[in-house]
C-alpha cells in the first residue's frame, strides 16, 4: 500500500511541469484608451544607446505631458539580441519599447514574427519619405514594416591626422592622405606603428574583429568595387574583393601594424584612437565625432580605398516592440512626440556622431556632418539588408577575421569557408 | 518474534524512505529525469526557438556534431588542456602536499589555510581577477615583466593571443584548485599508517626513498580520486571561458579564433545560442563519453596490485 | 626529541611564506586596486601598494551602479541561503537514513547520488531550462533555488552521511529502549552530536550556490533575478571593460560573504573536508 502511494507520488512529481505547460494562455487585449488610463511603458535599450541617447530625459518630458503614463527605462543584456529571441519566442515579452539592433538581427525577431508592424505610423509629418528610405525599406516583411530606424551610421576609416603627420602621410596643406588601395593602407599602418616587442606603443591600424561584421566587409568590398549583392537580396559570399580584404586583414595584424585588442574588448580600436595609441581604425564614421573630445581636430574620417567613387555602407539602428505589448498606441504616441525631435536626436549627433533616420532633423546639425552626408549621397553607397540567418553570418566573420588575423588560417582558407559556410545559411531577405 | 521482525522491517523501509524521499524527489526531479530527457533530445531535431516540436532522428545528431569542425576545434582544446592541467596539477599538489605533512613543516596550518583561500572563491571572479592582471596594459603581469624584470621582449596581448588564452585559463584553474589538491594528498599521506614510515626510517632510507618506495605507493587510491576530480574539472572548463572570452556576449566566448572553445563552451553555444537543443544534448553526451572514457584510463592507471 | 632549528630551517620557511604571499598576489591585487584612485591605476609601472587611498570606486558602486548591484547581491544572498537551508535540510534527513537505516532500495539511492557527481551539468541544462520555461519559474529565484538544490546535494550528504556513520551506536539504542521514535533520535541525538559536519556540508553548499555559472547564465534571461556571478559580467560590460577601480570593488563586495565565512569556520571547514573525502 504505501509503496504504491510511493510510486504514484514519484510519477505525479514528474508530470507536474508536464501538466503545467499546458496552462493559461496570455490575453491579448490593448488597452482601451492608453491617453487617460493608467499605464506603464517599459523600455529598453542597449547599454550604449542609453549612455548616447538622452532616453531617460525623453521620458520624464512624456510622462509630464502625460500624466496616466508611467515609464520605466532600463538596458538589455546583450547586443545579439539572444534574450530577447529565447524569450520572446515563448510568449514572455515584458518590453515594450527596445531601441538596438542592426536589420541583420532584428531580422531574427521579424523572421518569427514577434514584432508590431509600424504601417500605420508611416503618416502625415511621419510619412515614409521623410525617413531615409533604405533603412525603412530594409525593415520589411511581407508588406509590414517591423522596426523603425532611429540612428544611423555610415562607415569610414578614422584617424588622428596628428600622427599621419609624424609619419609623413599629409598633403602639402595638411589634410591627410587618403590610401588609394589595400596595399597603401597598409603601407600607411606600418608606418605609423611605433614600439617593439610585441604590444606596440601606437599601433597603425584596427580592424574591428568583434563588431561590424557584414558591414565592415561589405562595405569594404563595395569600395573596392566588387559586387556586393545578388539580385535577390542576398549577399555574394564569392567575390574575389574577400580574398583581397582577408589578405590585408592577415598582413596588418601578423606584422604587428594592428592591434587585436578588440578581440576581447571591441571597444579597443575607437578608445586607442581617442587615447592616442592607434592611428587608424574602420569603424562607424560616429568614431572620428566622437574622438573630438580628447584629438580636437586632428580627429578626422577619411574614405576607405575606393570609397570616394563607389560610396559607403549605411546602416541603421532599430526600434521596435514586441507584438505582445499592450501599450502600442502609446508607444508611437511616445516616438512622435519625443524621439523624432531636436532634443532627442541632436545630443546624440553632436556629441558622438549618429545622425538621425528622420530627414527634417539634418537641418539643425553642424557642418561636420557634411563629408558624410555628401558619401552617403553618392549613387554608390549601400546599406544593410534583413537575413534571416543574418547573425549566423556576422559570427562567420568574426571567427574566420580573428583567425586570419591570427595566422590560424590563411587567407585563401577564409575566403573558402566563407562560400561553402556561409553559403550554407540561410540569408535570404526576411520575407 | 517473527512478526516483530518482520514489522521492524516494514518500519525500516517506510522509515528509510520518508526521509530519503524529499531529498531523492529533488535529485529525480531536476537532476535524473533531464539527463534522460536530454538522453531523449540527443535523438531529436529541436530548435527550441524555430520549431514547435522535436521530431525523432535518429543518430544523425551525434553524426553532425562529430563532423562538425567546431566539435573537433573544441576536443583538441579539451584534450590539450587536460593533458597540460592534470599532470601540472598532479604534481604540484603532490609537492605541496607532501612538504606540509613533513614532520618539521612549522606553517603548516597557515599553509592550508591560505592555500584554500582560492576554493571558496567562485571560479568566475578568480577568473576576473586575473584577468585584470594580464591586461596588456594595465595589467600587473606585463607590468612586472617590463618594468621590474626589465625583460620586455615578454610582454604579450595575452588574452587576445592564441597561443596564451587557453595557458593563462590554464593557471587560473590550476590556482583555483591546488589547494584542494594538496589537501587529498596531505589527507592521503597522513593515512599512511605510521608504523610503515617509522620501520623504514629505521632501516636506514632517506627522505627522499621513503617517499619514492612507501609513500607514493600507498596513495594509490587517493590517486584514482583525485585523478577523477580534476579530470571532472578540465573537462568542465566553462566559467572561467566565459568569463574571461566571453565579455562581448555569447558569440565571443571560447576565445581568441575558438582557441578557448572547450567542449562544454561548444555544447552550451549550440543549445542556447544557437537554440539547436538536438545537436547541443548530442554533443553534452558525446562529452560524458569522453569523461567516462577517461575515468576508465584513470582506473586503469592508478589500479593497484593491492599488495 | 627536539629538532634543532638550523639556519635552513628559518630559511625555509620564509620561503613558504613569501610563496603563500605570492599565491595571493591576485587577491592582494584586486583589494588594493579597489582602493586605489583612477591615476595610480593606469599609470605604469604598476605597484601593488598604493600611495593614496580612494574610497571613490566604492562609492560610485553604492552610486552609480547600486540599482544593478544591489539587486544582483539580494538575488544571491536570498538564492544562496534558500538553497543552503534545503540542502542541509533534505540532506541530514536522507544522510541519516542511509547511514542508520536498512531499507530495500538503499543500494539504488546511492547509486543514483553517485552517478550525479560525475554527470557535467550541461547535460541536465536543456530540460531544466525548458521545464521552467514551461512552468513559469524562469528567471526567478525559485527558478534558481530548485535546480541548486539538487545539484549540490550529493557533496553535503556524503559529509553528513560520514559523519553520521561515526555516531556510536549505543547512544542510539539507549534512546530506542527508551521508546524514542526515530524521528526524535535523528533531532535531539544525532543532529547535536554532527554539528561540525552540518559546519562544514553548510559552508561547501555555502560557497557552490553563490559561485554558481552556469544554470545562474541560462535561466536568466532577464536582469531581474540575475545573481552576482553573472551580473559581474554584465556590469563590466556597461562599465567599458576596463573601469577597473569600480570592477574591482564590485569584486572584493562579491566576495566578502565567502571569505568571512570561510575565515571563521576555516578550522571545520577544513577538517569537514578531510574527512568527507576519505570515503574513497
Amino acid at each position: 500500500m504505501k509503496k504504491t502511494t510511493l510510486i504514484l507520488l514519484l510519477v505525479s512529481f514528474i508530470f507536474v511541469p508536464y501538466v503545467m505547460a499546458s496552462g493559461g494562455q496570455e490575453e491579448t487585449a490593448t488597452v482601451s484608451d492608453w491617453t487617460k488610463d493608467p499605464i506603464t511603458m517599459k523600455i529598453e535599450g542597449s547599454g550604449w544607446i542609453l549612455k548616447k541617447f538622452p532616453i531617460q530625459e525623453a521620458a520624464d518630458r512624456f510622462m509630464q505631458d502625460h500624466p496616466n503614463v508611467t515609464i520605466e527605462v532600463s538596458s538589455n543584456q546583450d547586443d545579439t539580441l539572444n534574450s530577447y529571441m529565447l524569450n520572446w519566442a515563448v510568449g514572455d515579452a515584458d518590453v515594450d519599447l527596445a531601441f538596438g539592433g542592426a536589420a541583420s538581427q532584428v531580422a531574427k525577431l521579424a523572421a518569427k514574427n514577434l514584432l508590431m508592424p509600424w504601417n500605420d505610423f508611416y503618416s502625415g509629418d511621419f510619412d515614409a519619405k521623410n525617413f531615409l528610405t533604405h533603412s525603412v525599406e530594409t525593415a520589411k516583411k511581407g508588406g509590414d514594416y517591423f522596426a523603425i530606424p532611429f540612428m544611423e551610421e555610415a562607415m569610414s576609416l578614422q584617424v588622428n591626422r596628428g600622427l599621419m603627420a609624424e609619419a609623413g602621410l599629409v598633403n602639402s596643406d595638411g589634410t591627410p592622405m587618403y590610401p588609394a588601395n589595400l596595399d597603401e593602407m597598409a603601407d600607411f599602418a606600418g608606418k605609423m606603428t611605433k614600439g617593439s616587442g610585441e604590444v606596440k606603443d601606437i599601433y597603425g591600424f584596427s580592424w574591428n574583429l568583434t563588431n561590424f561584421g557584414d558591414q565592415q566587409m561589405m562595405c569594404a568590398v563595395n569600395a573596392l568595387g566588387g559586387k556586393v549583392y545578388n539580385d535577390d537580396g542576398s549577399p555574394n559570399l564569392e567575390a574575389p574583393e574577400y580574398l583581397d580584404i582577408f589578405n590585408f586583414i592577415a598582413k596588418v595584424n601578423l606584422e604587428g601594424w594592428a592591434t587585436k585588442g578588440t578581440i576581447s574588448d571591441t571597444n579597443a580600436g575607437r578608445s586607442g584612437l581617442k587615447a592616442g595609441t592607434v592611428a587608424m581604425i574602420f569603424e562607424a564614421a560616429s568614431r572620428a565625432i566622437e574622438a573630438k573630445a580628447t584629438l580636437g581636430d586632428d580627429a578626422m574620417m577619411i574614405p576607405f580605398p575606393g570609397m570616394e567613387k563607389n560610396g559607403t555602407f549605411i546602416f541603421a539602428h532599430y526600434a521596435y516592440v514586441p507584438r505582445t505589448s499592450k501599450v502600442q498606441e502609446a508607444v508611437k504616441a511616445f516616438m512622435r512626440e519625443q524621439v523624432f525631435t531636436a532634443d532627442f536626436a541632436a545630443p546624440a549627433a553632436e556629441q558622438y556622431g549618429k545622425l538621425p533616420s528622420y530627414i527634417p532633423l539634418y537641418s539643425g546639425l553642424s557642418s561636420d556632418f557634411e563629408q558624410i552626408k555628401k558619401w552617403m549621397a553618392l549613387p554608390g553607397t549601400i546599406g544593410d539588408m534583413s537575413w534571416v540567418e543574418g547573425s549566423k553570418l556576422n559570427a562567420l566573420f568574426y571567427e574566420l577575421e580573428q583567425l586570419v588575423a591570427t595566422g590560424g588560417i590563411t587567407p585563401e582558407e577564409a575566403v573558402e569557408r566563407l562560400a561553402t559556410e556561409g553559403g550554407s545559411y540561410n540569408l535570404s531577405i526576411v520575407e | 518474534m517473527r512478526s516483530l521482525g518482520q514489522s521492524k522491517k516494514i518500519r525500516d523501509n517506510i522509515d528509510g524512505w520518508l526521509f530519503v524521499l524529499p531529498a531523492f524527489l529533488f535529485l529525480f526531479s531536476f537532476m535524473i529525469y533531464p539527463i534522460a530527457h536530454t538522453f531523449l533530445l540527443s535523438f531529436q531535431k529541436f530548435n527550441f526557438v524555430y520549431d514547435s516540436n522535436p521530431v525523432f532522428i535518429g543518430l544523425s545528431n551525434y553524426v553532425k556534431v562529430l563532423k562538425t569542425p567546431l566539435f573537433i576545434t573544441a576536443l583538441k582544446n579539451t584534450l590539450r588542456f587536460t593533458l597540460w592541467y592534470i599532470p601540472s596539477v598532479f604534481i604540484l599538489g603532490f609537492m605541496i602536499g607532501y612538504v606540509i605533512t613533513l614532520p618539521n613543516f612549522v606553517g603548516s596550518r597557515i599553509s592550508k589555510i591560505v592555500l584554500f583561500i582560492p576554493m571558496v572563491i567562485p571560479l568566475s571572479m578568480s577568473a576576473y581577477m586575473f584577468l585584470f592582471m594580464v591586461n596588456p596594459q594595465w595589467g600587473l603581469l606585463n607590468s612586472f615583466l617590463a618594468d621590474t624584470l626589465h625583460m620586455p621582449m615578454l610582454v604579450r596581448d595575452w588574452m587576445n593571443d592564441t597561443r596564451y588564452a587557453l595557458k593563462i585559463i590554464l593557471v587560473v584553474t590550476i590556482w583555483q584548485n591546488i589547494g584542494f589538491v594538496a589537501l587529498m594528498f596531505m589527507s592521503g599521506i597522513q593515512g599512511i599508517s605510521s608504523s610503515i614510515l617509522e620501520a623504514a626510517t629505521i632501516d636506514g632510507a632517506s627522505a627522499y626513498r621513503k617517499m619514492w618506495s612507501v609513500i607514493l605507493p600507498n596513495l594509490k587510491e587517493t590517486f584514482q580520486i583525485v585523478g577523477i576530480l580534476t579530470i571532472v574539472t578540465s573537462v568542465k572548463l566553462f566559467s572561467q571561458v566565459v568569463t574571461m572570452t566571453g565579455a562581448l556576449g555569447p558569440n565571443s566566448a571560447g576565445g581568441p579564433a575558438n582557441s578557448t572553445l572547450t567542449l562544454y563552451v561548444a555544447t552550451w553555444k549550440s543549445a542556447f545560442v544557437n537554440y539547436d537543443m538536438g545537436i547541443g544534448s548530442a554533443m553534452g553526451y558525446l562529452m560524458s563519453l569522453i569523461i567516462f572514457l577517461l575515468f576508465g584510463i584513470n582506473f586503469f592507471v592508478t589500479k593497484s596490485e593491492r599488495a | 626529541m627536539k629538532t634543532k632549528r638550523s639556519f635552513w630551517h628559518y630559511a625555509g620557511e620564509i620561503l613558504i611564506l613569501l610563496l603563500l604571499l605570492i599565491f595571493l598576489i591576485p587577491l592582494i591585487q584586486t583589494f588594493f586596486t579597489a582602493l586605489k584612485p583612477d591615476q595610480e591605476i593606469y599609470k605604469t609601472p604598476i605597484n601593488i601598494i598604493p600611495h593614496t587611498y580612494t574610497s571613490a570606486h566604492y562609492r560610485h558602486v553604492f552610486t552609480k551602479l547600486s540599482k544593478d548591484f544591489l539587486s544582483f547581491f539580494r538575488n544571491s544572498v536570498v538564492v544562496t541561503s534558500s538553497s543552503v537551508v534545503l540542502i542541509l535540510g533534505l540532506g541530514s534527513l536522507a544522510a541519516f537514513s542511509l547511514a542508520r537505516i536498512d531499507f530495500t532500495g538503499k543500494t539504488v539511492v546511492v547509486f543514483f547520488v553517485s552517478l550525479i557527481l560525475s554527470v557535467p551539468l550541461i547535460i541536465t541544462v536543456i530540460p531544466i531550462f525548458m521545464m521552467e520555461t514551461a512552468m513559469g519559474i524562469k528567471n526567478s529565484n525559485l527558478g534558481l533555488i530548485l535546480p541548486y538544490t539538487a545539484v549540490y546535494l550529493p557533496v553535503p550528504l556524503f559529509i553528513m552521511f560520514n559523519n553520521f556513520l561515526q555516531v556510536p551506536t549505543e547512544l542510539e539504542e539507549s534512546a530506542y529502549i527508551d521508546g524514542a521514535g526515530r524521528y526524535q533520535i535523528f533531532l535531539k541525538i544525532f543532529i547535536p552530536l554532527i554539528k561540525g559536519g552540518l559546519v562544514a556540508a553548510g559552508i561547501i553548499s555555502f560557497i557552490n550556490c553563490w559561485g554558481e555559472f552556469l544554470y545562474a547564465l541560462i535561466l536568466n534571461t532577464k536582469r531581474s533575478a540575475t545573481t552576482l556571478p553573472i551580473g559581474i559580467m554584465m556590469i563590466n560590460d556597461e562599465e567599458q571593460a576596463w573601469a577597473l577601480g569600480p570592477m574591482s570593488a564590485v569584486m572584493i563586495l562579491s566576495i566578502i560573504i565567502p571569505m568571512s565565512l570561510y575565515m571563521i569556520f576555516q578550522k571545520n571547514f577544513i577538517k569537514g573536508l578531510m574527512e568527507g573525502s576519505v570515503k574513497g
